[in-house]
């Protein structure tokens, strides 16, 4: 799962004086399946796999997920409670649900990366009712983050050309 | 401290023409003034521009902190969304029967949420002010005396119409669908100088273009002596019988504090301005009632050449060709990551929508709604947010599929490969496929739904029983509170509502002087009043 890192990342860009007074972590099994998730949302085929006609799934950069999980973890500590709770129900629906849509017990982050992929595409279609929501809601607020790392917006073309 | 006992009131001199910022206060604060204003949005900051004009003693108090536009500038889009938007731009108003959930998005930060727009400045339609004066029989807010309002704030935060070179590729590509079905790509007016087309207005413009009330209105308060509290949350209002005499609240790290004043001034926004009244015991049946929020509806579609939707203004231009159908088309862009969350697709999957980022336009549909929302006021031992619902009615209910299949169709005839409704788990959505999609069959918990014009809870009106203010802008049966901002908005607009919530704040504004200046004249022969403060 180890890939290329990059030492570029998005520095906090906001005044000292909006920091949260305590920043109180969340607990590292939270972490741990808000990475599994952003892995499995973030991740590609792998093109050279896929010249020799087996297509594999490549993780994105472990260094960018810890970089991501990092400032969601800050994200949600500088909103308000009722905000925080929303997206971590909406994150505990999808690592609960997901496993058992593809008939497995095992924890979400346990599951290859392949199942992680297949799990969330079944919370996301309109038969899974309200998990299409928490996917929604879950993978909107994870982009949101992902596309400011400096490397995804190279990687995307977002960098912007001359001013008008 | 207790709340009833001040230990000091200082003078005017003392704390007047600054901003004092909450959270760093150490201590319980209290404070005395002419007049109190809870918010300093577009409402807020235009009250207080105005009242401190005239020579009173103003205090306006933010709930949110107090960013600079510099500061607000150099943020990340998402460091933006977590200090400046309300909940981190992740509030929502409960959807009731069929109706989506909608993401209501607003500002909490000195300046309200005109920090969080896209700087949009159109004037109320001519049909909407119609039906103000004729059906709800408000004559004053007719076109000849409201102009004068409006052109008066226009001037103040500096609404210029966007130069067609501010367009994107994208927004081009829009005109064009639009024109081969009739419809009319209008240039939007908004409150900008020297824009550079950054893209991001609503998460700070890197250079300080958009004219934001932080930018525009409230330095002239302050320069006329009004002072600006941030990070103080205004409980409730203190009432002495049936006369508004002051607020009290709690500051960012806790501390207590009041302002004594013998007017206050609530523009707290449509969200909060029923729970401030609520909680202060003022009662009456529409109270927190007739929320319109104007729910709108986007379509991404993918083009086969780059389009780059973030070059240019965020908000170029617009469509009211299709306003007599109940909806305005607008096309805007939002920060990539948006974007990207909202295209179908896990991993490889939706790693193939966003390498094409660079090829895909956005625009909105808004409905212009009949009002259905409601502000639930809970208990201060839940927290001080409400509960919001909303019951689109039917007519909207009906207006929302021909709106997403016009918005899809509009983008096919620009030459779009393929669409991306806000219908989740619908997936891409290619000409001939949309020939076989019947959006009236799709559950409205399907649609994915925002909204950032809450207005109307407490709507202003002829009648005391079914209007929460009067014309003038007073609550009703109670002396010296006004309400400036977008709740007292009778009818939702179809259009951006800034300027028309600045106006009518202007115009509330310049009512509450004249009450103050009289009562100040009448002064001298009530001592006990003048000795109450």
């Amino acid at each position: 799962m180890a890939h290329p890192t990059s030492s570029v990342t998005a520095p906090h860009l906001a005044p000292s004086h909006l920091e949260p007074t305590v920043y109180d972590r969340h607990a590292p099994s939270w972490h741990r399946d808000a990475a599994a998730v952003a892995e499995a949302v973030f991740s590609k085929s792998s093109t050279s796999s896929a010249e020799h006609g087996h297509e594999t799934l490549e993780p994105p950069p472990a260094a960018r997920i810890d970089w991501m999980v990092d400032d969601l973890d800050h994200f949600l500590l500088s909103v308000g409670g009722r905000s925080r709770f929303v997206f971590r129900a909406a994150l505990t629906t999808l690592v609960t649900l997901g496993p058992v849509t593809i008939g497995s017990l095992r924890p979400f982050a346990s599951l290859s990366l392949a199942d992680r992929v297949r799990a969330l595409e079944r919370l996301d279609q309109p038969l899974a009712g309200p998990a299409a929501l928490c996917v929604f809601a879950v993978k909107t607020l994870m982009s949101f983050l992902w596309f400011e790392h400096p490397d995804t917006q190279v990687e995307a073309g977002l960098v912007r050309g001359a001013h008008r | 401290m207790s709340p009833t006992t001040p230990t000091a009131i200082p003078t005017r001199a003392s704390h007047a023409g600054r901003v004092v910022r909450g959270a760093e206060r150490q201590g319980d604060l209290v404070l005395g003034c002419d007049v109190v204003i809870i918010g300093t949005g577009a409402g807020g900051a235009i009250a207080a521009k105005v009242l401190a004009e005239r020579g009173l003693d103003v205090i306006c108090l933010e709930e949110g902190p107090h960013i600079t536009a510099r500061e607000h500038g150099a943020m990340r889009p998402s460091e933006s969304l977590r200090h400046v938007w309300r909940d981190g731009g992740m509030t929502v108003a409960v959807g009731l029967g069929d109706t989506p959930v909608i993401n209501v998005t607003m500002g909490k930060v000195v300046g309200g949420s005109s920090m969080v727009t896209g700087g949009v400045c159109l004037r109320p339609p001519e049909e909407v002010v119609s039906r103000w004066v004729h059906e709800l029989g408000l004559g004053d807010l007719d076109l000849s005396h409201l102009d004068r309002h409006l052109s008066i704030v226009e001037r103040l935060v500096g609404v210029e119409a966007v130069p067609p070179s501010m367009r994107s590729r994208a927004v081009q590509r829009f005109g064009e669908g639009l024109a081969k079905v009739g419809g009319e790509l209008v240039s939007l007016e908004r409150n900008t100088h020297g824009c550079q087309g950054e893209s991001r207005c609503n998460f700070g413009c890197p250079h300080q273009a958009k004219l934001s009330v932080d930018l525009s209105v409230l330095p002239r308060a302050v320069d006329h002596g009004a002072t600006i509290v941030s990070d103080a949350l205004v409980e409730k209002i203190r009432l002495r019988g049936r006369r508004a005499v002051g607020v009290e609240g709690r500051l960012g790290r806790g501390h207590r504090f009041v302002v004594h004043a013998d007017t206050v001034v609530l523009a707290a926004g449509a969200w909060h301005d029923p729970v401030v009244l609520a909680r202060s015991g003022i009662r009456h049946p529409d109270l927190g009632r007739h929320m319109t929020l104007h729910p709108s509806f986007r379509m991404m579609a993918r083009f086969d050449e780059p389009v780059r939707g973030w070059e240019g203004a965020l908000q170029s231009a617009y469509s009211p060709s299709f306003m007599k159908d109940g909806h305005t088309m607008v096309a805007l862009f939002v920060p990539p990551g948006v974007v990207a969350g909202a295209m179908p697709g896990i991993g490889p999957e939706l790693a193939l929508r966003t390498d094409a980022l660079q090829h895909i336009a956005i625009m909105g549909g808004l409905l212009h709604d009949e009002g259905g929302g409601r502000v639930w006021p809970v208990p201060a031992a839940l927290g001080r947010e409400p509960v919001v619902t909303y019951r689109m009615a039917k007519a909207d209910r009906a207006r929302l599929p021909e709106a997403v299949r016009r918005m899809a169709e509009i983008y096919f005839e620009a030459g779009a490969r393929e669409c991306f409704s806000p219908v989740l788990g619908l997936g891409p959505i290619t000409p001939e496929r949309l020939k076989t999609i019947d959006f009236t069959k799709v559950p409205g918990r399907r649609y994915e739904c925002t909204s950032q014009h809450p207005l109307g809870t407490c709507r202003m009106g002829t009648d005391p029983k079914r209007a929460v203010v009067s014309p003038e802008g007073r609550v009703w049966d109670v002396a010296g509170l006004w309400v400036a901002d977008g709740s007292i908005v009778p009818t939702s607009l179809g259009v951006n509502p800034q300027i028309t919530v600045m106006a009518m704040a202007h115009r509330v504004a310049e009512r509450v002087a004249d009450a103050v200046s009289s009562s100040r004249s009448r002064r001298p022969l009530d001592p006990a009043a003048a000795g109450s403060r």
